[in-house]
């Protein structure tokens, strides 16, 4: 008897933990690589939403999958994928959603916090997908575009963005659940790659698009936007683009180009960078004190120079390149504090979170201390390695 | 009963006894007015002995003996190296079908036995089931002597002590209960042969027969008691203060109380580096973990956890599994009965069949099954690779009780996912460590943890290899916490 009600108590608890009624098997599900939000342009109050479906058919000689796309338009984001799940034959998985794309249009009219609400309520959605945005073109045609290396365009334009994250420095990666708690916190704003299409889009749809060397529509990011007041604002340069990650310690890995005399170029590979803030108020003004120590690698050098003799090309290239971050840094704090009132990096929460006695005394608000913030910039680069050759190429 | 004093009568309560069994011979030899009747079965006794050392002298003496008394003189110089005096009639029956020789006298209630035995065994042999790369590869055979002999001849302190039982009402099974004295807790040796003493069986057949009437009633799923058939082993064993059961027309000796850990012992880890066993150690332990939970983790990750796995990995897993029509678990149930299957037929079929077997088994099961479109692909790894693992063990049964498990844990995961799983791995451990073997933990020395044992365990430490221990005596503070 005791038996028995163990075994009961077992069961019990396990069917209570688990519930065996979500048992799926893998080829019921279509399994969405990216999905799509754009602007209903017949009805303002609808939402067209495309996604893209990674293993919809086997390609028979080659063995990989091919990729299917789907499109309907409806008052929730829920609604319009209901939709699409009439379309397909296959429920729809979207545990491995891997980049959201949002149209420009979209972004710059409405609030994102609008309808972005169900990819944080459903358990089963993915939250680490990328957010990017797509100007000029509209948001679904990015997941038609079939591209090279990677055959699934999600996972390419997903990787692209990783790579680049790391060596490029002039993009940045943000995923969704990071993406709307930006736009939650008042004061700060995202800020999210941009994706172009480059080239005819209808060619882009077709597998001959990736038969050519030179594949005529391709995919390519841009720079980054950046926002204000929850709305798409406008463009980053490269150069601000690069000065925002040295600033938001995004930073990983980066080139800077400067003259090493007169009309020549050198490259310099950032390796690390350290950055200290210190925030303070000097008459009344808020001030950012950022010091930022650079370790970079020599990878370029179309100068006459010999580094064994004397260190002073060395020396000087440093102290250009300094000169050259904090221009960056400069132009990036101009665009976004100076020209806009949008607190992207935050310096207005640092104030309110460790300056509140001193800012209520001096009367600032959260909102507005942002825009009163004065930079101060102090860069120091330290060239640790010259690679392979100890000398310039010309001697 | 008792034997009596009348010669004839004795002879006949044999006959009768026997049903007149065609292969006992009756001899009679006539001394003078009296007369002496040799009896013995041909069929367990040689004959050429029987020959040259009883009739022969007994024929050589024949004269000088009419004045002797037969019975003195047959004792005492008759040259046998065994020789026993036979009071009863059971008595008289066991030596007879033992190759002894039974000599009836006349007017005298005693017989007396020589033995004369044939030697009905195989010649000692490299062991088969327990391949031996470095070590001595002799192994025990199925005549008992000769098993005492490779044990005697490997320790020969005077301190390997024997008890010996008769098992078996209708078999006369000897078994020997091996210890080291001075090294094995006595309390065990006595709690054995009790156990032993009290087994009720008719029949004999092999060392398992013992094995079976001697463990605990509870349903154990794992087993827990070795059985080897190399010497070497067995010695190692005694040393550590184990008990050694040999049981006569066995190629087989039980090794008690056995531990969980010992499974994941082979003969051959004494024989190399204590580093290189380590390994060895995890390796078999990391198998055992394979070999119960891979069918059971991919169902979880196929049916219930989809987003664990890495997207690039669940695309081809989906593009696979296109077109098979039966479930995850189905494929698995099928193709592990397939597998178990053809162990088994390339097990029993005799002789040279085998590799066809594997042969057609490789081709029907993984290429054509595939490409028919009854399984993806990915499952035939999955079942072989729980499968091979599952084979890295040497113990059979062992290798049997773990196909239970990755049953029980298939079931878990289709029904329940990873909560399943992990039910099913908190069930398996709570079963383990209730186990006991002889009334010592069977999880020992990790539940409860012995810091000396430690150095025979998943390490092997060289002082452990030299100056072996009783790692048990320790533990009887354990047997204070039950």
């Amino acid at each position: 008897m005791k038996k028995i009600i163990k075994i009961l108590v077992m069961i019990i608890i396990l069917i209570t933990l688990s519930g065996c009624f979500n048992y799926k098997e893998i080829n019921d599900y279509a399994i969405v690589s990216g999905i799509s939000i754009d602007k209903d342009n017949e009805d303002p109050s609808k939402y067209v939403v495309g996604i893209q479906i990674m293993n919809a058919k086997k390609d028979e000689e080659t063995d990989t999958s091919l990729i299917t796309f789907y499109k309907a338009s409806g008052k929730t984001i829920y609604q319009a994928l209901e939709k699409i799940m009439l379309d397909s034959p296959k429920e729809l998985y979207l545990g491995h959603n891997e980049v959201l794309v949002l149209s420009e249009e979209l972004l710059k009219e409405k609030d994102p916090l609008s309808y972005l609400d169900y990819f944080m309520r459903d358990a089963e959605i993915e939250k680490d997908a990328l957010v990017m945005v797509s100007a000029g073109n509209k948001a679904y045609n990015i997941l038609k575009v079939i591209t090279p290396l990677e055959t699934i365009p999600s996972t390419n334009l997903k990787s692209t963005l990783n790579i680049a994250d790391n060596f490029s420095g002039t993009l940045t990666i943000i995923t969704i659940d990071q993406f709307i708690s930006d736009l939650k916190s008042k004061g700060a704003q995202p800020i999210i790659p941009m994706i172009k299409i480059t080239g005819d889009i209808k060619k882009g749809e077709k597998m001959d698009n990736i038969t050519e060397s030179d594949p005529s529509t391709k995919l390519k990011f841009d720079s980054l936007a950046y926002f204000e007041n929850n709305k798409l604002k406008g463009y980053l340069s490269n150069d601000e683009s690069t000065g925002y990650n040295f600033l938001a310690k995004t930073q990983k890995e980066t080139y800077v180009n400067v003259k090493c005399d007169d009309v020549n170029e050198a490259s310099v590979r950032v390796k690390s960078a350290k950055i200290k803030e210190k925030i303070s108020f000097k008459e009344k003004i808020p001030y950012v004190n950022i010091d930022i120590n650079v370790n970079a690698d020599l990878l370029e050098y179309n100068c006459s120079a010999d580094f064994i003799k004397s260190d002073k090309p060395i020396k000087e290239l440093e102290k250009k390149v300094a000169k050259k971050i904090k221009s960056l840094v400069t132009k990036t704090t101009n665009k976004l504090y100076k020209e806009n009132t949008s607190d992207v990096l935050k310096y207005g929460e640092k104030f309110y979170g460790k300056k509140y006695k001193e800012m209520k005394k001096l009367g600032y608000s959260k909102d507005d201390i942002a825009k009163n913030i004065q930079f101060n910039f102090k860069t120091k680069v330290n060239i640790i390695s010259t690679k392979l050759s100890i000398n310039g190429i010309k001697g | 009963m008792t034997l009596g004093k009348d010669r004839e009568k004795n002879i006949d309560y044999i006959k009768k006894k026997t049903g007149n069994a065609s292969d006992v011979t009756y001899k009679d030899f006539p001394i003078d007015k009296k007369t002496i009747t040799f009896i013995y079965a041909n069929t367990v006794s040689s004959a050429s002995d029987i020959n040259d050392f009883i009739l022969r002298r007994m024929d050589e003496e024949k004269n000088n003996l009419k004045t002797k008394d037969l019975f003195s003189y047959v004792k005492n110089y008759v040259p046998n190296n065994s020789l026993k005096e036979i009071t009863t009639t059971e008595d008289a029956l066991y030596y007879l079908f033992n190759g002894f020789t039974l000599v009836v006298f006349d007017d005298n209630n005693k017989i007396i036995a020589f033995e004369n035995k044939a030697k009905l065994n195989s010649p000692i042999q490299r062991s088969e089931n327990e391949k031996s790369l470095k070590g001595p590869s002799d192994s025990f055979t199925e005549n008992y002597e000769t098993n005492v002999g490779l044990l005697r001849k490997r320790i020969k302190s005077e301190n390997l002590w024997f008890n010996e039982c008769i098992v078996g009402s209708k078999s006369k099974t000897k078994v020997a209960l091996f210890y080291i004295n001075g090294v094995c807790n006595e309390k065990l040796v006595s709690e054995i042969t009790q156990k032993i003493n009290n087994i009720q069986i008719e029949y004999v057949g092999s060392a398992n027969y013992i094995l079976d009437a001697i463990s605990n009633p509870n349903r154990a799923i794992f087993p827990t008691n070795l059985t080897t058939e190399r010497a070497d082993f067995a010695c190692q064993m005694l040393l550590q203060g184990r008990v050694v059961l040999m049981v006569e027309n066995s190629n087989q000796v039980i090794v008690l109380p056995c531990m969980f850990i010992d499974f994941f012992k082979s003969p051959d880890d004494y024989y190399e580096k204590g580093l290189n066993v380590f390994g060895t150690r995890i390796i078999r332990i990391i198998a055992m973990m394979l070999a119960i939970l891979t069918p059971a983790v991919y169902i979880s990750l196929m049916a219930y956890n989809l987003e664990t796995i890495p997207s690039g990995l669940l695309i081809n897993f989906s593009i696979q599994r296109d077109g098979v029509p039966f479930p995850t678990v189905f494929e698995i149930l099928v193709m592990s009965f397939m597998f178990q299957i053809l162990r088994e037929s390339d097990m029993r079929f005799p002789g040279k069949g085998g590799s066809s077997i594997s042969i057609v088994g490789a081709l029907v099961l993984g290429q054509a099954a595939v490409e028919a479109g009854i399984v993806s692909p990915i499952t035939i790894i999955i079942v072989g690779i729980s499968s091979v693992a599952s084979l890295a063990f040497s113990s059979i049964e062992l290798i049997n009780s773990i196909r239970w498990w990755q049953l029980i844990f298939i079931i878990l995961a289709s029904l329940f996912g990873f909560v399943g799983v992990m039910f099913g791995c908190i069930i398996l451990i709570t079963l383990l460590v209730s186990h006991k073997s002889c009334g010592k933990p069977f999880l020992a020395p990790f539940e409860p943890f012995n810091k000396r044992a430690q150095k025979d365990a998943i390490i092997l430490e060289k002082s452990s290899k030299f100056h072996p221990q009783n790692v048990f005596t320790k533990e009887d503070n354990d047997e204070k916490n039950n």
